[in-house]
């Protein structure tokens, strides 16, 4: 007995002998250094990640992750962020609060990042919000646009524009098409139903009507009963922002009942070729609205020479990408101290990236945004 | 018409339902434990299909037959693998139900490993708009759904009664010590049960793969169904847990007919507490044995 103790305790001791030695950086000259400010510039600086890896938007934090760790590599490559690499943590928030807090604590308690590209969903930011603010880490978001956002904390920042601008851009563009009435399905989640309420609100106030307005499960495997209810009230349009499973399942089973596939509209969330490519033939001149502009030629390239033609390459993809640019940018000048970068990253103007100008206001949100039309066509989405 | 498209509807999915209940009750009947990572045997079916069919190529029916003969395995492996040995050192029944609960989550990741998250569809027979039936439009692979449940279900009561393998099954259900003295093997009639089970679950696999889409993750919330259909009905019946999977299907429909449609789930979730709460033993149930009619 007496035995076994001995030897775990001498074990131990060796391993703290050994830690020890490796952890102990040298310099230059090969003197060791004792200055704990040189050991923390050598470390690598820490990115968290929280988007959906699985479920239903799981493509969407898919190609967000393949983008931010294009960035990485680059960053890497020309010699880090102030000589330090950059290393990317991922994990999945599975479009969801609960799931997003379990990642975050792991990554504040055990990684113990300082910033963070996330979240995905906008449940998963929502959720993620306080705990940033509360452990000084500063978040910016390449995906997430739920209006609540906003005001939601001091540390949060996005590159990605708030449902606000989406949904009233959606109801005025339906509207002057023709539509006065619309039916509106939206999943349970943050961004559909933001996004939904303030489609609502505006088609309303444009004097149409909502003859329906009802919600779906996020991981429902069967859209046949709010279809048929649908189809039971024959609006001239239907809303319905959604993820990409319901998505490529609700125009399988709308071909399915009769009703035609132009009349959907949908959100920036179906701007995923996984759907254009599954639906093909059966979404032909369904709509949706895209933020910003097309993804340039250069970025696809370079997305498809790392990952090849099959990789999706969704929204939210750019926006990642930028996101670390503007971290490097603003630790650079700012130094490795989340409070400072914090207040850097709101003097931030006219950055020019990949998913266009980015300007912060004074909540961290994006000063302005853009929308462009995509029609689903063969298999493709066209823009009008 | 709104009606008659809700009774489609609810049969279409009360049959997808029953499936997967039906394989669930014949393995809790036989084996008495909560086979639950018989959720996965259907999700594990329906990729091996896309692997086959979409990804290398081989002709449908083939890679149908194939899939099935994999599910068997599959489940017959799960069995001998993960439960014998549990049984053999008389773990209770909570600990195979975590047994299970753990299989069930490791095959799912291992799809997700092997297939990716994000969702997978197979368009064998295309994509059309259905035909009108008394007003209710239901495609051609719904009513195949429905018949081939139907006769699969007619065939598994008549292999259940009228087989003698059926009933050496029925009489370990009912006393597993009392039927080994008569001389009947309790290890092949439990290997025979996982087998029969997990082809089930394979056909439903193939049917949801070709009627909706392939998620890693679908086994979780088909075998929430497919337990409840089978609590609601008799968990010790495989008759019952049809019957019962066949009336969540149409709660399910009905229900978000008055309700708005995100009550679908929460629905079956308070059929499921109260019938665990008021009739564990479900309609058919009786308080031990099983119960054919």
């Amino acid at each position: 007995m007496n035995k076994t103790i001995i030897g775990i305790f001498s074990l131990f001791v060796v391993c703290l002998f050994i830690v020890g030695c490796t952890q102990t950086p040298t310099g230059p000259t090969g003197q060791v250094v004792t200055n704990t400010q040189a050991v923390k510039t050598q470390e690598p600086i820490k990115f968290g990640i929280i988007m959906p890896l699985t479920g239903d938007a799981a493509s969407i934090g898919q190609s967000v992750v393949n983008a931010v760790n294009l960035a990485a590599e680059e960053i890497n490559a020309k010699g880090g962020i102030d000589g330090r690499k950059v290393v990317i943590l991922a994990e999945d928030g599975k479009c969801n609060g609960k799931d997003a807090v379990n990642a975050m604590n792991k990554l504040v308690s055990v990684d113990s990042i300082h910033y963070m590209i996330g979240a995905g969903c906008s449940s998963e930011t929502l959720a993620v919000v306080p705990i940033a603010e509360a452990n000084k880490v500063v978040m910016l978001s390449p995906a997430s646009s739920n209006p609540s956002i906003t005001n939601s904390g001091d540390y949060i920042f996005r590159d990605y524009p708030s449902d606000s601008f989406a949904g009233d851009f959606a109801a005025k563009y339906i509207y002057d098409g023709g539509a006065r009435t619309v039916a509106i399905a939206s999943c349970q989640s943050d961004y559909c139903t933001a996004i939904g309420d303030v489609f609502a609100k505006k088609f309303k106030q444009l004097g149409g009507k909502v003859v329906f307005n009802e919600q779906f499960p996020m991981t429902t495997t069967d859209m046949k009963t709010i279809l048929s209810k649908i189809k039971d009230v024959n609006p001239d349009m239907i809303y319905m922002p959604s993820y990409t499973e319901s998505t490529i399942l609700a125009f399988k089973q709308a071909k399915e009942l009769g009703i035609p596939s132009d009349k959907f509209f949908g959100g920036d969330a179906w701007d995923d070729p996984k759907i254009w490519t599954s639906t093909s033939g059966f979404s032909d001149g369904a709509k949706y609205t895209l933020v910003g502009a097309d993804v340039p030629q250069e970025f696809k390239q370079k997305y498809v020479n790392k990952y090849g033609p099959d990789m999706a390459l969704t929204l939210g993809a750019t926006q990642g990408y930028d996101a670390l640019y503007v971290f490097k940018k603003v630790i650079e000048q700012a130094g490795d101290n989340p409070e400072a970068v914090k207040t850097a990253l709101y003097d931030v103007q006219n950055y020019h990236g990949y998913s266009g100008t980015i300007s912060f206001d004074s909540n961290g949100d994006l000063k302005e945004s853009q929308y462009s039309v995509m029609t689903i066509k063969n298999g493709k989405a066209v823009k009008e | 018409m709104i009606l008659a498209q809700l009774i489609a509807n609810s049969i279409i999915i009360g049959s997808i339902y029953a499936l997967v209940a039906a394989g669930f009750a014949l393995v809790y009947s036989t084996n008495k434990f909560m086979h639950f990572a018989h959720g996965v045997m259907v999700a594990f079916s329906g990729y091996m299909l896309f692997l086959m069919f979409s990804i290398l190529g081989v002709n449908f029916y083939i890679s149908c037959f194939i899939t099935l003969i994999l599910a068997g395995l599959l489940g017959w492996i799960s069995y001998r693998v993960v439960y014998e040995p549990l049984q053999k050192r008389k773990s209770s029944n909570v600990i195979l139900l975590i047994a299970s609960l753990g299989l069930l989550i490791l095959l799912e990741n291992t799809l997700m490993i092997f297939f990716g998250p994000d969702i997978k569809t197979i368009n064998y027979f295309g994509i059309a708009k259905g035909i009108d039936i008394l007003g209710a439009i239901v495609t051609p692979i719904q009513i195949a759904i429905i018949i081939i449940t139907l006769v699969l279900l007619v065939g598994l009561y008549f292999f259940m009664n009228k087989s003698k393998i059926g009933r050496n099954m029925r009489a370990v259900a009912d006393n597993k010590e009392l039927t080994s003295i008569t001389g009947i093997n309790y290890r092949s009639i439990a290997d025979l049960s996982f087998i029969i089970g997990s082809v089930l679950a394979g056909i439903a696999g193939i049917l949801i793969a070709i009627e909706q889409n392939l998620t890693p993750a679908m086994g979780t919330g088909l075998i929430i169904k497919g337990f409840t259909g089978a609590v609601i009905g008799s968990i010790m019946s495989v008759p019952g847990s049809i019957i019962g999977s066949y009336i969540l299907g149409f709660a399910e429909n009905f229900g978000v007919w008055f309700l708005p449609s995100e009550y679908k789930d929460a629905i079956a979730f308070i059929l499921l507490f109260i019938f665990l709460l008021f009739k564990p033993n479900g309609l058919f149930g009786v308080d031990k044995g099983v119960r054919n009619k």
